[in-house]
């Protein structure tokens, strides 16, 4: 199999496949992003391979195109070539791109949760109700992003609004971030927190301490007056 | 620069993907992962002297497709504090 210059064959891409073209690069350049990002957040540094097979696939879409419009032999492709052929492979290789950008945003997802939930372990809830009041909103959007992981790869294909749940993904994750980055940069005043706390708990407990000797010494000072008096009587 | 099948390894592929002739992949999907059909951590770990791709895949920094399953079963359990 041959790939042959334009001029030869005179084969391009229509109008419509370009639009669809400069889609699949613009989204692909998102995608690449978010897995990088993804990559760099996970606690142990690791990629996912079923990211990297949804770019196999994209990749192996898009080659099928390259195929049918460059390859010298058409009959490669059989009854299939033409437009609906160049067609659904783009829309393939888009689905493949998206579910590659998703893949990612789970992963970014699970590690910002796992990430916040160990940092919050850390610090008494108290500590972080007063320091973090806006963890209580973060709580409820880190619940309703957990029970959708995992959705958007079962999907087989990509539906009409994929580019608006993609968008809210994308903004929910932006919150999580920001909120993690907060989390780091309020631990000083988290720990100095949980310090004062525990100073005012040890002036408590001293004071207990005390009273409870005065309340002895007291109490043995009654009860050895009262001895003396029945002795003398 | 071209990389060409000889006609010997051809045949040999073809049999072994029980195709007529190596046009017929083209439309052919490559396999997935899947808890049962996984990536072989071992072998990736074998191979990674004389791999010149990821260092992340070569060093076993990854994720398999049932280490993926079972960190979404992990993580999705986790408690946040309440």
């Amino acid at each position: 199999m041959e790939i042959v210059p334009l001029g030869d064959k005179a084969k391009g891409f229509s109008e419509d496949e370009i639009t669809q073209l400069e889609s699949l690069a613009s989204l692909y350049m998102q995608a690449k992003l978010l897995i990088l990002y993804s990559e760099e957040v996970d606690p142990d540094f690791r990629s996912n391979l079923q990211t990297i097979k949804e770019l196999r696939d994209a990749f192996d879409h898009l080659m099928r195109i390259v195929i049918e419009r460059f390859g010298r032999d058409p009959s490669v492709i059989g009854d299939m070539a033409g437009p609906e052929y160049c067609k659904i492979n783009l829309q393939k290789a888009i689905g493949h791109v998206y579910r590659a950008a998703f893949d990612a945003l789970d992963g970014t997802v699970m590690s910002l949760r796992e990430k916040i939930i160990n940092s919050l372990d850390a610090f008494p809830l108290e500590a972080v109700k007063d320091i973090l009041p806006e963890y209580w909103d973060i709580r409820i959007k880190l619940e309703e992003l957990n029970e959708h992981i995992g959705e958007h790869r079962a999907k087989k294909d990509i539906g009409n609004n994929i580019g608006e749940v993609y968008d809210r993904f994308i903004k929910d994750v932006e919150i999580l971030k920001s909120f993690h980055k907060k989390l780091l940069t309020a631990s000083p005043a988290l720990t100095e927190y949980i310090s004062k706390q525990g100073k005012i708990q040890d002036s408590s407990t001293n004071r207990q301490i005390i009273v409870a000797i005065i309340g002895a010494v007291v109490g043995g000072l009654i009860v050895a007056a009262y001895m003396a008096l029945v002795s003398a009587h | 620069m071209t990389i060409r099948v000889s006609e010997k390894t051809r045949d040999i592929v073809c049999k072994s993907l029980n195709i007529n002739c190596l046009a017929e992949i083209i439309n052919r999907s490559y396999s997935g992962f899947s808890s049962t059909d996984d990536i072989d951590r071992e072998k990736t770990a074998l191979y990674s002297d004389c791999n010149r791709g990821s260092i992340r895949i070569n060093t076993g920094r990854f994720y398999t497709a049932q280490e993926y399953d079972e960190r979404v079963k992990r993580v999705t359990r986790m408690k946040l504090p309440y």
